[in-house]
């Protein structure tokens, strides 16, 4: 980590950290493929970035589990992914930086006047406004008030996580600290939203790389996620789909069904709401994914999926209710309570009609039927 | 909320509540109606009388053999597509995981490409009542908006129902959310219009039948 | 792609004359098809799992040619290489 941006490129400060040229050629063509751009957009990007300084990224950390940073930092091995490390200059982050206190501040306010309109701010975490901001501050300084000045500055701002971009854990029922995503508090600036709960590294990596090498926005969806690792729901990529499609559902975790592969539909998955690359790229090097590990998809990267009802209930399911659960006795009361309703009106009602027919009637045998 | 919270949440909430009322309002209704006094001398017992009723219910359920040339297809064509309907709703797991949570309890279903099959077929015969509807001349001029309404309403959960197993024409979060609205919709319907045959068909034959037992009329 | 599209595809490409493997950050191996100027290019990270797979239609894959900006220091520590190797011990 630098302090500041540095005199040299990418590809100078590649050579020093004993990265080779064609490394950095076969990291931007591999990030490329993922994201299916013109194969052509690999080495392009890797020559463009390669003569250039290094871009200056600034990375604020809110209202955050650290999650988000440790999916991008932690792996099995060094994968190529972390390459993007060495190809930003990462001026500030407060997990990562080894300077503390005025130092590492002041290395932020540095940068950011150095590169001013010209750095890439990545947030991660919700951004609260409750008790004016004092649920999260930093330094003396509220969160808001933090974000407002980097933000000032920015090329664009990359929400990473699902806190940072819809408001996450802290923003669900009953929010008690006021939390809201970046899009809440900015809206003068380009912002793309990583969600995920964390996201996947390669689709942060990947956003960052084709942000900084073209310095264009990727194509976004209506949430604001790049179009290109959100556009398909778990679900129309997912390889147990024969199963849904035939009706063969586990009913149980761990039962006969599950264990030969069956659907998860049944167990709550929410696959066919959830919009993520999960079950293409998979997660940790292509390991794995939830589903494939036998657990249902939770929509980690949908808005509010913290109150959408139990990650155990299924799509098909009533929803109503604290936080959309409901269950069998619920309904019961309400039925009871509107049958109640019912048979008042019906009362009322046949109570009308009886006067309306004929009134003077002497009383007789009448059948039973009625 | 999104559209498909609020479909699955306090759309349904309400529809369900609006269901219960209206059902059991008529219901009350009905049965609390007096009858016009029969100052005939019974034929029957009480217990033949209903009897009498209980036989009706059976008989009715198929033409007379005088009336089956005029009848006859379309009795089987109602026949065929309420079967397929009951199959649907019934016997489709994502609806007997819905059904589950309501009641508590489920049952085993079929495999979901049959299912698919006997909904298409379902909603091309009730394309073909809805033909008959509007050619026969004598339908035509008995037909009002309650008819037309409940099988659009229906025919509604059937073709967005198909749409969203399919995943076509929207991205399936909005499909399945327009699904359960409609079902919102043809529960808030239900109750005041002829989709309460559900639950008069039985009852008002039976009342009939023992009507004309008491008569000593054969039922 | 499937298996068997896949083996398909490699077999109507066929061989060509150059294969050349590139070390960088794991494997690469760069294969001319027998069509000339169609090359299969294969990349493969530290731990051998498949990045990337592409066909290029060029002169020479970029991965395999040296910088243009890198010959003429290339010239110059080469002949100071050789002056170095002449020199008496």
């Amino acid at each position: 980590m630098t302090q500041g941006t540095s005199e040299l490129t990418v590809g100078e400060m590649l050579l020093k950290y004993g990265i080779s040229r064609r490394s950095f050629i076969k990291f931007c063509t591999a990030t490329a493929s993922a994201m299916a751009l013109p194969p052509w957009m690999g080495p392009a990007m890797a020559e463009q970035l390669r003569n250039s300084p290094r871009p200056s990224v600034v990375y604020l950390s809110f209202q955050e589990c650290t999650g988000c940073a440790e999916s991008l930092t932690r792996s099995f091995a060094p994968t190529i992914e972390n390459l993007i490390f060495n190809t930003i200059s990462l001026d500030y982050n407060d997990t990562l930086m080894a300077a503390a206190g005025e130092a590492a501040e002041s290395a932020r306010t540095k940068a950011m006047q150095d590169n001013f309109g010209k750095y890439v701010l990545v947030v991660d975490g919700s951004v609260p406004t409750g008790a004016g901001g004092a649920y999260c501050a930093a330094g003396g300084r509220s969160a808001v008030d933090i974000l407002r000045e980097a933000a000032k500055g920015a090329a664009a701002i990359v929400c990473v996580g699902t806190c940072a971009s819809f408001g996450g854990i802290p923003f669900a029922d009953p929010n008690p600290t006021t939390a809201w995503p970046v899009s809440g508090i900015i809206s003068d600036k380009p912002i793309i939203n990583v969600s995920g709960c964390p996201p996947m590294p390669e689709v942060i990596t990947g956003t960052l790389l084709q942000f900084i090498s073209t310095g264009q926005v990727p194509d976004l969806d209506e949430h604001r996620r790049p179009k290109v690792f959100f556009g398909n729901t778990i679900h129309d990529r997912c390889y147990r789909r024969p199963f849904y499609d035939q009706g063969k559902f586990a009913k149980s975790f761990d039962d006969e069904g599950a264990r030969n592969g069956w659907c998860l539909y049944e167990l709550g998955c929410k696959g066919p709401t959830t919009y993520n690359a999960c079950a293409t790229i998979k997660w940790n090097g292509g390991t794995s994914f939830p589903i494939q590990s036998g657990h249902g998809c939770i929509g980690c990267s949908e808005p509010g999926f913290w109150d959408k009802g139990s990650f155990y209930s299924a799509l098909s399911t009533a929803a109503w209710g604290k936080a959309g659960e409901v269950a069998p006795r619920q309904v019961g009361k309400l039925a009871a309570g509107a049958a109640a309703v019912g048979v008042a009106l019906g009362v009322a009602s046949a109570g009308v009609s009886r006067l309306r027919q004929r009134p003077s009637e002497p009383h007789g045998n009448e059948p039973k039927g009625g | 909320m999104d559209l498909l919270g609020f479909a699955r949440g306090p759309a349904l909430k309400v529809a369900l509540a609006i269901f219960c009322v209206g059902v059991v309002w008529r219901f009350v209704g009905f049965a609390l109606l007096r009858l016009r006094r029969d100052l005939n001398k019974p034929r029957v017992s009480l217990l033949g009388s209903w009897a009498g009723g209980l036989v009706t219910v059976g008989s009715r359920s198929w033409p007379h053999p005088e009336f089956i040339g005029r009848t006859g297809a379309g009795e089987a064509l109602g026949y065929s597509y309420h079967i397929g309907l009951f199959i649907v709703v019934l016997l489709f797991e994502p609806h007997i995981v819905f059904l589950g949570s309501l009641f508590g309890f489920t049952w085993p279903g079929l495999p979901s490409s049959l299912i698919t099959l006997i909904s298409v077929l379902t909603l091309t015969l009730f394309l073909a009542v809805l033909f008959r509807r509007v050619t026969n001349p004598v339908l035509r001029m008995l037909s009002n908006f309650d008819d037309y309404f409940s099988w659009f309403i229906t025919a509604l959960v059937l073709v967005t129902g198909l749409a969203a197993t399919a995943h076509i024409g929207a991205p399936y979060e909005k499909l399945l959310a327009w699904h359960i609205l409609s079902v919102d919709g043809l529960l808030v319907w239900f109750p005041f219009g002829k989709l309460m045959h559900a639950f008069y068909i039985f009852p008002s034959r039976a009342v009939n039948g023992a009507l004309l037992a008491r008569k000593g009329a054969v039922s | 792609m499937s298996p068997q599209d896949r083996s398909e595809l490699e077999r109507a490409l066929g061989e060509g004359e150059v294969k050349a493997t590139v070390r960088a950050a794991g494997l690469s191996t760069v294969r001319e098809t027998r069509i000339c100027g169609v090359w299969w290019v294969e990349h493969r990270d530290e731990a051998g799992e498949l990045m990337a797979e592409l066909l290029e239609v060029t002169q020479v894959p970029s991965i395999l040619a040296s910088a243009s900006d890198e010959i003429a220091a290339a010239a110059r520590a080469l002949r100071e290489h050789m002056s170095l190797a002449a020199r008496p011990c």
